[in-house]
Formats: structure tokens, C-alpha cells, sequence
């Protein structure tokens, strides 16, 4: 990120200032952010391996109480990051021993080497390629590269070893590499 | 499907930058009604419990000071209480804030108005 593109400076502008107006209580200012954010929170949510409504009711809860803390927010990462964030939160709030058992469960019986439904053939479509990995690979990869957690943070999230994030991590990306037909 | 394509140059950048995008759902509008509709009910619930705090804070703030012993208080002991008063009833209700609906605000509101108004009477028959 050497340098912002115009429209992005434009857009941070944009958002600064219907936060400001938001923060005010000015009608209609939250609704533009929402409008602005919520597909990314949402599809985060989607790819973490939140079926649609599930993922939306926790979109929803995630925007409400980024609307309670408005004032907290600190400009850190943009306001689409920290709903994001919010709505991590929230999805292991009501996930986490699922997330974990997953988590454990596919790290104790995993193989790298093992071919798995997405090293059967080559896809051109990100999301197609993520719904062919494990619910772990796509949990973890979709956080790291997705949320921008580091391994550390993911590990603390779910209540996993640090080396078992990484593993998912790295064998996620391998299988996306060969899914995506390198 | 172009626009999905992730390129293998830098696959860990093209990835973040690809899962960084927000795909552009048909329904957002539909989204964010819901989502400004709860805000409003939240709005509305935490006015309600802030005005009943208020309110409640003051009758006991006023039973506090009235029960207190006439020949002991003096003006800052009252002071002192009263606002220890206030400040645990606020301390309380904060975190009520975020759990009540305004149905369970109206039913609290009416068991302290009704302990506020017991403390009075029996500081009065004193």
C-alpha cells in the first residue's frame, strides 16, 4: 500500500465524514456505512462457513453494536475492518466449540499429501475454490487473508495450538493454489 | 468469472486483495433496512432505560437523604450518600442497558419506583 488511488482517498474521505455525521446523530449517515460495508462483513462471514442467514443475522447483530460503540471507534484498519472484526467476535461467540472441535479434529486425522475434493480439478472462481476446502483450511485462510488475524490471533480466537493454525493456513493455501489451476 | 480470477504472480496479495472485496449482494438494500430498523428499537430501549435510571437515581437519591438520621447528617454527609447513590444506581444500570427490552426497563422502572417510595414512608414514620 504505497500509495492510496484517488478513489480510495476519496472513499476514506467519504466514510470519515459519515462517520462524523453518524457520531452526531444525523439520520441516514450509519445507513450509507452499512450500505458500504456490509457485503464485505457479510461474504467474511459466508466464507468462514456461516450458512446465508446465519451469516446475516450475525452481520446484523455485528452492525448494531458498531453503532452502540461508535464512539470508540478509533480510525484503526477503517470502519469496514472493525465491524469485520466485530462480527469475528461475534460468530465465535456462538461457534467457538464447533470451530474448535473442527479445528482439532481435521489437524489430528489431516494429511498434506492426502488429496482432497479440491485437488480434483482446476476452478476459476475464488469462492467456488474456498467452499472446496475443509471448513479448518477455510476458517483459517479466510481469517488470515480475509480479516487480516495473524496466526497468533487466530490460535487465541479459536483455543487451538498456534502450529495447528499454521498448518491449516498453509495446506488451505496449497489446495487453493491447486484448485485454482496453477 | 474474469473478475474472480486470482492471479499466481503474488498469490498471497492477490488473495487478500480478492477476499478484501465486498461482492456486491442484491439484497444490501434489504440488509440495511434491517439493520437501521434495529437500530431504531435499540435507540428507543436505551432512552427508556436512561430516562428511568434518571428517574429512579433521583427518588432514591431523595429517600437516601430523607431516611437518613436527622441528628448525625450533617450537609456533606447527605451529600456524600446521595451520591453514592447515584453512582451505584448508574454503575447498575449500565450493563442493563445492553440486556433489557423496554417492556423489562417499564417493570424495573415500577419495582424501584415502588422500593423508593417504601424507604420514604418508613423514613417519614421514623
Amino acid at each position: 500500500m504505497d500509495g492510496a488511488e484517488p478513489t480510495d482517498v476519496a472513499a476514506a474521505d467519504a466514510e470519515r465524514c459519515w462517520l462524523a455525521a453518524a457520531l452526531a446523530g444525523e439520520p441516514g449517515a450509519f445507513d450509507r456505512l452499512v450500505r458500504l460495508h456490509a457485503g464485505h462483513v457479510r461474504a467474511l462471514l459466508r466464507r468462514m462457513g456461516a450458512d446465508p442467514a446465519a451469516a446475516d443475522d450475525i452481520a446484523q447483530d455485528a452492525f448494531v453494536q458498531a453503532w452502540r460503540r461508535l464512539a470508540e471507534f478509533r480510525g484503526e484498519g477503517g470502519f469496514g475492518g472493525w465491524v469485520a472484526r466485530i462480527a469475528v467476535r461475534l460468530w465465535f461467540r456462538r461457534h467457538a466449540r464447533e470451530a474448535r472441535r473442527v479445528v482439532v479434529e481435521v489437524a489430528a486425522a489431516g494429511d498434506l499429501a492426502e488429496p482432497g475434493a479440491a485437488d480434483s480439478g482446476h476452478v476459476h472462481d475464488l469462492d467456488a475454490a474456498l467452499a472446496l476446502l475443509g471448513p479448518a483450511e477455510r476458517l483459517c485462510v479466510t481469517l488470515c487473508h480475509g480479516a487480516g488475524y495473524s496466526h497468533g490471533e487466530i490460535a487465541a480466537l479459536i483455543g487451538v495450538p498456534l502450529g495447528t493454525v499454521k498448518s491449516h493456513v498453509r495446506r488451505g493455501l496449497i489446495r487453493l493454489r491447486r484448485s485454482l489451476g496453477e | 468469472m474474469q473478475e474472480n480470477h486470482v492471479s499466481f504472480e503474488n498469490f498471497d496479495a492477490e488473495l487478500r486483495r480478492r477476499l478484501g472485496q465486498a461482492p456486491a449482494y442484491a439484497d444490501t438494500a434489504a440488509f440495511a433496512a434491517r439493520v437501521a430498523a434495529r437500530v431504531r428499537r435499540d435507540s428507543r430501549r436505551r432512552a427508556l432505560v436512561r430516562r428511568a435510571t434518571i428517574a429512579f437515581a433521583g427518588a432514591a437519591a431523595f429517600a437516601t437523604a430523607v431516611s437518613m438520621p436527622r441528628t448525625a447528617a450533617t450537609g456533606g454527609d447527605v451529600h456524600a450518600a446521595v451520591t453514592r447513590t447515584i453512582a451505584s444506581l448508574a454503575d447498575a444500570f449500565a450493563p442493563l442497558a445492553q440486556l433489557v427490552t423496554a417492556g423489562d426497563a417499564g417493570l424495573i422502572a415500577l419495582a424501584l419506583a415502588a422500593l423508593a417510595f417504601a424507604a420514604l414512608v418508613r423514613a417519614a414514620a421514623e
